[in-house]
């Protein structure tokens, strides 16, 4: 366990030196670029002070990292506003829809694949696997827009974004579908692999042969085993999802974190596009971690080096 | 507890029953999306409608009107890219206007025609052959802040566009020397040369009237903009909305402000834009795709406005580089493209092909064209600059051989369909023997490509609009073929010199009347026949609206005023 948290601590380190490099691997004035093309070369210089760009590299990193901790972000070039306020609304908004996202996924999802599962190679298997390519093979665009045309346009039953910016549980149920449509499929697979898998093992088939309920067998003892990879795959999911939906977002003109990083690098927003991404890479990284460190503790087997590896 | 045959056949059912609602769900889906395009039936170019349903025989289309987003309290408004800042003194794109124009006022309005109205400023004359002009202004009127409006206020507001360095500062420094306070109502302007288009600089939204207590001593309109308009700031959250609301002190009681609350929600995407004015969320929605007008008149309850702005879309061309820099080249390229039908197929009737470089709406526009299609008079100019095609491939070339090869480029998704207007071009092009490559630009890059100076441009032909914000013929036509304003100081992207041009540009900047329309239709003849680009199309806007919403006006320079809007029920 402490292995995954030390890999956690230089996955860090490295998203935020490569997130700090950026601003001097770009041609021209460090100073300049952060201060924006409008700022005058006082401005400039008082930044250049300010943030001690005259210093060594290494300095200005460990500078930069203190400022990061004490959340002190910066400002954006384009509004000139605190980006911390920014950041955090939006990244609020990415959580509550990846949350509602994803579990929407596991709803659709693990059932389907457990369908899928107990009939496989039958007809009930084609049709749900068939549903799962065409729910990831469908362009996300295209489903958020047709969700939008059939629950907003046609019959009036859920809004199709949030005029007041409060983001409430109806606003949430259109993009967070269309994102779970998405999601649901690798789900579905896993799951019924993972199911296929386990219910071919001894453990199963002697289960079987004590003649304990079928029901009983295969939710009890096969599914708690065989939800394990699925465990994984669902993390994984989340974690793309919290690294900001953009084109949901956009579609629903959702304020999330993705279409804020997209804004803001059309517009050239440095500052922002490097919180933005420390963001974005930030919570994969925490995501993945959280993920592993759950499978370890769903799995006992992984918990001592000896166990056999999953 | 049931045996396993029944729960297997439970699971059974459970399966067929998802199935099936998925099923049931997509066909839904495609219902939904065929009734709403089943509207769109032949021809007809759109006209403003009042959007009584139609009763066709099939199916209907939207069965219900959208429910009204929030009642008559607040106006809910959808608009594709979000506002710069509301110090207008410093803002330079059209967002940052329409909403900035609910919060300021000027000293002059334009109307839907163009014409200039007393605005804060009830009278004026004009003395001294034009170099002075004396403002009357309204009385009683108070800032959002307390603060009294009188001549003092204006003389701040424009002393501080004549002294610091703001964006727009260069609408009125080479213009203005100097503003004086006659009395308290009564406000003296003083130019450095009579100036025929002053009045409509008066009337850009760059010459808000800002109450001075915002700017002066630290505080920044950016943070916090006082105007004398029914409508005042309540937040600004970037990237997704601005709330406005109403100003009870507003002093034109007559107009007073109908809504306590004006959201604007920045909606990026094109379509979900006019699909939140379909499904009652959004109250109005600006810019609708050209492909989804027909759709939206035919739902009920909405009316789409189609009205002719004063932008000019044009390809423009290097003037400096051959075979560019040759005349009957560039002429022959005018008449080598059909703008008719470009306008008709690529833009679904939403626009008109230019007659001049300025559009019919811009103040002091004569009709000197437009270049009719004929692409066999074409080949006859190129033949005579000497591109033939001497060997039969179908693609022209010089007398040494050379085949005439150029680069178009063009943004992507900046002006309605730029970039199927340029793959236009290139066919039409193509049609007549000359080999056109077509490149895509993301748009910041290409201003700051368009923008640099002759020795450091690889510029052949290039698609650009323009539209002069000031709604007057100056300021769409110097900036853009005066010799002094080549890239990178001014917008004259295709480096056009014409020494005679020149002078009536200088002519009409100083002209008043009737002799200053005479000046510029010689101006805008010469320019025309010089053909300095090709002169594509004037684009037409698309606005949608619930049809209880009233009171909108659109001006052609591209601004949505909705500062008197009201709610109609019923």
């Amino acid at each position: 366990m402490a292995k995954r948290f030390l890999f956690l601590f230089i996955t860090l380190l490295g998203a935020s030196f490569i997130v700090f490099m950026i601003i001097h691997l770009l041609p021209g004035d460090p100073a300049r670029i952060l201060a924006g093309p409008e700022a005058t070369q006082q401005e400039v210089e008082a930044l250049r002070h300010r943030l001690g760009l005259d210093k060594p590299l290494v300095v200005q990193y460990a500078e930069f990292m203190a400022r990061i901790l004490r959340g002190d972000f910066g400002k954006s070039i384009v509004t000139g506003k605190p980006i911390s306020a920014l950041i955090e609304y939006r990244f609020v908004n990415t959580l509550k829809l990846s949350i509602v996202g994803i579990l929407l996924s596991m709803i659709i999802g693990i059932p389907l694949g457990i369908l899928a599962a107990l009939h496989r190679n039958s007809r009930i298997d084609q049709l749900v696997m068939g549903f799962a390519v065409i729910g990831v093979s469908t362009p996300i665009f295209v489903i958020a827009i047709f969700l939008m045309l059939v629950f907003s346009v046609k019959l009036h039953l859920l809004p199709a974004t949030s005029v007041t910016g409060e983001i409430t549980l109806r606003h949430l149920i259109l993009p967070g579908l269309a994102l779970a449509l998405y999601g649901a499929a690798p789900i579905a697979r896993m799951t019924r692999a993972s199911m296929v898998e386990v219910l071919g093992k001894e453990y199963i088939k002697v289960a079987f042969s004590f003649g304990l309920p079928r029901r009983i067998v295969i939710y009890k003892y096969a599914l708690k085993n065989a939800l394990i990879p699925v465990v994984t795959v669902t993390g994984l999911i989340f974690g793309y999802m919290l690294a900001g939906a953009v084109i949901t977002e956009t579609v629903f003109s959702y304020p999330g974190l993705g279409r804020l990083l997209i804004d803001a690098i059309f517009s050239r927003d440095y500052p922002l596009i490097q919180i933005g991404i420390l963001f974005i890479a930030a919570t994969f990284a925490l995501v993945n971690t959280a993920v592993d460190i759950l499978y370890m503790v769903i799995d006992p087997r992984l918990r001592s080096p000896r166990g056999e590896t999953a | 507890m049931p045996n396993t045959k029944q729960l297997r056949a439970l699971s059974n059912k459970l399966a067929i029953s998802i199935i099936v609602l998925v099923v049931v769900v997509a066909a839904l889906g495609l219902y939904a999306y065929k009734a709403a395009n089943r509207g769109a039936t032949k021809s007809t170019p759109i006209a403003p409608t009042t959007s009584t349903q139609a009763a066709s025989s099939t199916a209907t289309a939207p069965s219900t009107s959208p429910k009204p987003a929030s009642g008559k309290d607040t106006l809910v408004v959808a608009m594709g890219t979000d506002i710069v800042t509301l110090d207008l003194h410093d803002a330079s794109d059209n967002p940052s206007y329409m909403v900035g124009r609910m919060i300021y006022e000027y000293l002059v309005d334009l109307d839907e025609n163009m014409h200039i109205k007393p605005g804060l400023a009830e009278s004026w004359e004009v003395k001294n052959n034009g170099t002075v002009w004396i403002f009357h202004l309204r009385k009683g009127i108070k800032f959002q802040d307390g603060t009294p409006f009188n001549a003092e206020a204006v003389k701040a507001n424009f002393d501080r566009l004549l002294t610091q360095n703001l964006r727009r500062s260069s609408l009125f420094k080479p213009f203005i020397k100097e503003v004086k306070v006659l009395d308290d109502y009564t406000v003296e302007f003083v130019l450095k040369k009579p100036f025929g288009a002053f009045l409509y600089h008066l009337a850009h939204g760059a010459a808000a009237i800002m109450s001075p207590k915002s700017f002066q001593n630290g505080n920044s309109p950016k943070k916090n903009p006082i105007g004398t308009g029914p409508y005042m700031l309540e937040e600004w959250v970037p990237g997704d909305r601005i709330v406005l609301k109403a100003n009870p002190n507003y002093w034109n009681k007559a107009k007073a402000p109908h809504f306590k609350k004006v959201i604007f929600k920045i909606v990026p995407d094109d379509q979900t834009r006019m699909r939140l004015l379909q499904s009652g969320d959004v109250d109005v929605a600006l810019r609708i795709p050209p492909q989804y007008v027909k759709e939206l008149n035919k739902t009920k309850g909405i009316v789409v406005l189609v009205r002719p702005t004063n932008r000019v879309i044009f390809i423009g061309m290097n003037n400096l580089v051959p075979p560019l820099n040759n005349v009957l080249v560039r002429q022959a390229l005018n008449y080598a493209v059909d703008k008719e039908a470009i306008v008709k197929n690529v833009l679904f009737g939403l626009g008109e092909p230019a007659d001049s470089p300025i559009a019919p709406l811009t103040h002091g526009h004569c009709k000197v064209g437009p270049y009719p299609y004929d692409p066999k008079k074409a080949k006859e100019l190129l033949a005579k600059a000497g591109w033939k095609d001497r060997d039969g491939d179908g693609v022209l070339e010089d007398a040494n051989g050379k085949e005439l090869s150029l680069t178009l480029w063009t943004p992507r998704g900046r002006y309605v369909g730029d970039y199927d207007m340029a793959q236009a071009v290139q066919q039409y092009l193509q049609n007549i023997g000359i080999k056109v490559k077509l490149q895509v630009w993301e748009w910041a890059s290409y201003v700051k490509e368009l923008f640099k100076p002759p020795s450091q441009t690889k510029r052949q032909l290039f698609l650009i609009g323009w539209a002069p914000s000031t709604g007057d013929a100056d300021w769409g036509i110097r900036p853009l073929f005066y010799s002094k304003m080549w890239a990178p100081k001014g917008a004259n992207l295709w480096f056009y010199k014409n020494p005679e041009a020149d002078k009536l540009i200088e002519q009409q900047m100083v002209l008043l009347g009737e002799k200053r329309m005479q000046a510029l239709c010689k101006l805008q003849k010469i320019i025309f026949n010089d053909a300095p680009t090709i002169f594509m199309v004037v684009m037409y806007d698309t606005l949608g609206l619930k049809k209880q919403v009233k009171g909108v006006v659109y001006l052609p320079t591209e601004i949505v005023l909705l500062k008197y809007a009201y709610w109609e029920q019923g």
